[in-house]
């Protein structure tokens, strides 16, 4: 059909060919010369914009409002339509543009032109129908334009725009079937829809995870417009997510299919992207990553540029510009798209910053909650963290693991080695799989670090046979290591096992084979300070104590500072009971800076006041400043740790030494709730049920105590024992413990004493009960007889000081 | 000595004191019986007045209890024979003649007194003057009884009299342990302080002293051809000396606390040692490896001893249990 224009003089019309339309200008110039009808200008218009002649069709729209002759019946639905067609071509430009101001600059004309349709007709259907895509365009106005298409929908229910546009809402507030609805309410309307309409409904059966309906939909969709790029890319989706080859190489002949259509069409060129990241091709994933990014304004799929950028960067190695470009994918990425917090917590572990990298995880875990790879990492980064909560997360993140995939080494590794903190059997237990996993399917040698860790563990289980099989194992495996492959290294860590198998020979009470192991370590590691200690201790348990001595000065030759050696050379002093002497050394401790706190070292000082206490005193002045002296220790252990039980010991000693028997109880018994292998605690609960009368329980606690300890042959607690028989009127019991102690220190004068006075009170024990037999009492005579004899030897040699 | 060597616990006597036992020694006892004509023997064989030769075992065990049992054991039984009433304020130390016949014993309240083993008669108790005697050995010809004592003197008591026959002075801390030599040659003791003294008895004086010890010398022996002396030591460790040049020969470690009683087999190839760790270690002497370990007391072990065949080893513990072992050559 031909254009007509009718003239002004005559009734003829000039007739123009939409097909073939001569320049604008000659046109315009004609229609400002012959002042038509409005409504021609219009068709004009919208015949040189069917051309693509865009420059056109907007001159002779402007020019419509000045010239066009509006002396007609309902010239105003002609000026809406004018309006209203610049108004949503601009719309369309702005929804074109990548640009955030030029699509401002768009978008504002686009107002001004529906305000001023507005002023005319306000509820002309078709000027709502574009006022409402405009709103849905702009983003920000949903309700605006829902308001506006059901306002539309009111007058005429079947209205094909005003149902789309309801769909695309619905899209957006992701009601995905109603969305659908109003599609099929639209198809059934008009059964001609356009792509677009199919290419809706795929994307609604895509979220409805109705895959087959999804694929039908593009079909139909590309059908109708073999052009449609929407539906190229959610076909080739549907394809790749088959996962097979034939889909995959399909799915690429698509994307590139919709590639040629629309080159800078943003999900096409992600999505290619993402195939060329597979092929390895990094160059044309940076490329078409990089168009992707700079072709929309959408953050979502910002966010996915920048994630194929990143992956590429880090696929070749360049990490600053990968962490650059995750991060930034991070920063668009929307709440469930996570890929690139994974990808930067990556980056952030390559930098060293776990803190952070930690956090990415945490956030990839939260999305993906069970994933594999996320929870090993997590486990792997919190296995490390000096917080115990974090630990607890990292055991729980890393069981999780391997009860997923039990063949997972790593996992059962890591596993391993965070138990080895508080659950030595089952961090034993998972090394045991671990290493079992190596044998049987990797086939590979176990490495010589877990053999080495394993046999720590059996070491600190006590099954020392089991701990040097291990060792050996490592060694030889090292040794054969440092041969074929890094030398240092495995010469360096043989070293360390050397030292193991050395304090496992201790334990195992092989000293002769420890002490050679040490000196051999020695002669090659001069500085290897540890062995200089253990020789020292090994030294001063066999009594050797200027041995000891010699051993430790030689480790103050290595290192003047170690605190170690220093608190080592004080017990020795302390031992001796040289008070002075060893006081020196562990002040010398706290005196340098870097172990100005050493706990250690503070308990040690506060036990030297408190054993001074011990020593009867006459100045009342004087105990009672060494009794603060020794708390003011043990309080500055707490401050820095709460949980310290030597501390909590201690306090409760120098209370009960001022009598305050009831709250000395308390501390002891919640130092014994936090351990029972500290045997002192046991002895000051003993001491303070002697202190309250109750003998039957002291006598109880002491010989718990001296049974789980193996003290036997420990005079003073024997004497103790006997001291809580002799309260509790249990002579006999009193004089045993005393004998067994003889047997153990027959030397030992205040022991004499205390023997001599328990066969005294025996004695008179048995004299006065009227029913004692013959025998009995005559042998009670006859110890009284050596209680004499006891006693006055005692006399000439002791001091009574010491006594029960 | 072979490796496949089979150790067993052969008996266990449990409770057999009623306190902590301190002390054991093997007692065997030679009987010589002429033999009865057997009632059908043919008429032509000669009658000789054969002597038929049985051993008896003793094994004698003291403790805190004050008293001294004499055990008989007979087939894999121990049958007690005799209840030894005399000493007070513990049993420390039995000590048993060459002939098996007489044993030697002391206790805290410084007694020390002869018993006849096979009758279980008391014979004499030896004055022993204001000193506090420790632990005893017999000579080896039997007419000497020797003991330690808290000043560091060891006494030589003349059994059939009961005098003091000599009196050697180690100058040093309370002598806890000693051991007359099987050859008669020499005494030594373990003091306090885990200073050696050995004295030579013939010149009653002091042949070495041996430093290697820091700790205290509860128990030594002679191996039976009196070249090495064995002690053992509250540091868990036991060494071995050349006695006649003072030479150190072997340290042994093993036990994980007080190495409280060892003694050499007869034969000399084995010794044992008991410790406050509750385990007794059997060693070979010549790989000076520990053979096998026993943990079959429940608190530490006073005292080991291996018996004449050096086929089997009693140990007696704080346990109140007496346990004998199966150690086949």
């Amino acid at each position: 059909m031909s254009l007509e224009i009718p003239l002004m003089s005559t009734d003829e019309v000039i007739e123009l060919d939409p097909e073939q339309l001569p320049s604008g200008d000659e046109v315009l110039s004609i229609l400002q010369q012959e002042r038509p009808q409005l409504n021609v200008w219009i068709n004009v218009a919208l015949a040189y914009y069917k051309q693509k002649k865009i420059e056109d069709f907007l001159k002779i729209l402007e020019a419509s409002k000045t010239y066009g002759n509006l002396d007609y019946r309902d010239y105003e639905r002609d000026q809406m339509r004018a309006l209203d067609m610049a108004a949503a071509y601009y719309v369309q430009e702005a929804n074109k543009e990548k640009s955030k101001d030029k699509k401002k600059e768009l978008f504002t004309k686009a107002t001004f032109l529906y305000t001023m349709a507005d002023k005319i007709i306000m509820y002309d259907q078709n000027h709502l129908l574009g006022r409402a895509y405009f709103c849905l365009l702009e983003g920000d106005k949903m309700e605006q334009a829902d308001a506006q298409f059901n306002f539309v929908l009111n007058q005429s229910p079947n209205n094909v725009p005003s149902l789309l546009g309801k769909a695309c809402i619905a899209f957006n507030r992701k009601d995905y079937r109603g969305a659908l609805a109003f599609y099929k309410k639209a198809l059934r309307t008009n059964p001609d829809s356009p792509a677009a309409l199919r290419l809706g409904m795929g994307h609604c059966f895509m979220k409805l995870n109705n895959q087959e309906k999804a694929r039908m939909a593009f079909e139909r969709a590309l059908q109708l417009d073999p052009q449609c790029v929407g539906a190229l890319v959610g076909l080739s989706i549907l394809k790749l997510n088959l996962q097979e080859n034939e889909s995959n190489k399909m799915a690429v002949i698509m994307l590139s299919q919709a590639y040629a259509i629309d080159p800078k069409n943003p999900m096409v060129l992600n999505h290619l992207a993402n195939h060329f990241f597979f092929k390895k091709d990094y160059g044309k994933v940076l490329h078409l990553a990089m168009h992707a990014y700079h072709n929309t304004e959408n953050e979502a799929m910002r966010a996915e540029s920048c994630h194929h950028l990143a992956r590429a960067f880090h696929a070749q190695g360049d990490c600053d510009q990968a962490f650059q470009y995750y991060y930034q994918a991070t920063q668009f990425a929307p709440p469930n798209f996570v890929l690139p917090h994974y990808g930067l917590g990556q980056m952030y572990i390559y930098r060293g910053d776990t803190e952070n990298a930690a956090q990415c995880f945490e956030k990839v875990l939260k999305a993906q909650p069970g994933n594999y790879e996320t929870m090993k990492i997590l486990g792997s980064l919190y296995a490390n963290s000096p917080s115990q909560s974090k630990r607890d997360i990292a055991r729980q993140h890393l069981k999780k693991v391997t009860e997923q995939f039990p063949d997972d080494v790593e996992a059962w590794i890591e596993l391993a080695q965070i138990l080895e903190q508080n659950d030595l059997q089952g961090s034993l237990n998972a090394y045991s799989t671990a290493m079992k996993i190596l044998k049987d399917k990797v086939n590979a040698d176990i490495p010589a670090e877990i053999l080495n860790n394993v046999a720590a563990l059996h070491y600190r289980l006590g099954n020392l046979n089991e701990a040097m099989k291990y060792l050996e194992e490592a060694l030889e495996r090292e040794k054969a290591d440092a041969k074929t492959l890094d030398a240092q290294y495995y010469n360096s860590i043989a070293v360390t096992t050397m030292y193991n198998l050395a304090r496992l020979n201790e334990a195992l009470c092989i000293y002769n084979k420890a002490e050679k192991l040490y000196k051999d370590i020695l002669k090659e590691h001069p500085n290897y300070i540890d062995c200089y200690l253990r020789l020292g201790c090994m030294a001063r348990d066999k009594g050797r104590i200027y041995d000891a001595s010699d051993w430790f000065k030689e480790a103050l030759k290595v290192n003047t500072e170690h605190p170690d050696t220093w608190s080592l050379l004080g017990n020795l002093h302390l031992a001796q009971q040289e008070w002075g002497p060893g006081q020196k050394k562990f002040e010398r401790i706290l005196q340098n800076s870097a172990t100005s706190t050493d706990a250690y070292s503070l308990i040690a000082l506060g036990n030297v006041w408190l054993q001074t206490l011990h020593q009867p005193c006459r100045e009342k002045e004087r105990e009672k400043r060494h009794q603060e002296r020794a708390l003011a220790m043990y309080k500055q252990v707490l401050k820095n740790d709460p949980k310290n039980i030597w501390a909590a010991n201690g306090i409760g000693c120098v209370l009960a030494h001022k009598g305050c028997i009831n709250e000395a109880r308390d501390i002891f018994a919640q130092v014994r709730e936090a351990t029972a292998d500290f045997p002192d605690v046991w002895m000051n609960i003993a001491h303070i049920y002697v202190e309250q009368k109750q003998y039957i329980n002291a006598i109880q606690m002491y010989e718990n105590c001296i049974r789980k300890f193996r003290m036997q042959h420990d005079e003073e607690w024997l004497t103790w024992v006997a001291r809580a028989h002799g309260l509790a009127a249990r002579p006999h019991a009193a004089r045993a413990a005393l004998l067994r102690a003889r047997r153990v220190a027959p030397h030992d004068p205040a022991l004499l004493y205390n023997t001599a006075l328990a066969l005294r009170r025996l004695a008179a024990h048995v004299l006065k009960d009227e029913r004692s037999e013959l025998a009995v009492v005559l042998r009670a005579v006859h110890e009284l007889q050596v209680s004499h004899r006891y006693l006055s030897s005692a006399f000439l040699d002791f001091d009574l000081g010491n006594t029960l | 000595m072979s490796i496949t060597t089979l150790y067993y616990l052969q008996l266990k006597k449990e409770n057999a004191h009623e306190d902590s036992i301190w002390c054991c020694a093997w007692s065997r006892i030679k009987n010589e019986k002429v033999k009865e004509p057997e009632e059908n023997a043919e008429p032509n064989e000669p009658q000789g007045d054969e002597t038929e030769v049985t051993y008896d075992d003793y094994i004698i065990t003291g403790g805190l209890d004050d008293l001294i049992k004499v055990w008989k054991l007979e087939d894999g039984k121990l049958e007690l024979k005799h209840q030894l009433e005399g000493h007070s304020l513990g049993v420390i130390s039995v000590a048993v003649s060459p002939d098996g016949k007489t044993l030697a014993s002391s206790s805290q309240d410084s007694s020390l007194i002869l018993w006849d083993i096979v009758n279980g008669e008391k014979l004499k108790t030896l004055e022993t003057g204001p000193a506090d005697i420790w632990t005893l050995d017999f000579s080896p010809d039997g007419k000497n009884v020797i003991s330690g004592t808290n000043s560091g003197k060891i006494l030589i008591l003349n059994i059939e009299n009961g005098n003091q026959e000599q009196v050697l002075d180690t100058r040093g801390r309370f002598t806890l342990s000693l051991a007359y030599s099987p050859d008669g040659k020499y005494i030594a003791s373990g003091a306090l302080d885990g200073i050696i003294n050995i004295f030579d008895v013939a010149q009653s004086k002091l042949a070495h002293t041996l430093e290697g010890h820091a700790m205290s010398i509860r128990s030594l022996c002679f191996s039976p051809d009196s070249q090495l002396l064995l002690t053992a030591s509250d540091d868990g460790q036991m060494k071995i000396y050349d006695v006649v040049h003072a030479n150190l020969a072997a340290t042994l470690s093993g036990h994980a606390s007080w190495v409280l009683s060892v003694d050499f087999s007869r034969d000399g190839k084995r010794f044992v040692s008991g410790s406050s760790d509750r385990t007794v270690r059997v060693w070979d002497l010549e790989t000076m490896q520990c053979q096998n370990v026993f943990k079959e007391h429940t608190d530490q072990v006073w005292g080991v001893k291996f018996n004449a065949d050096s086929n089997k080893i009693v140990s007696v513990s704080e346990d109140k249990s007496i346990n004998i072992y199966d150690c086949p050559l």
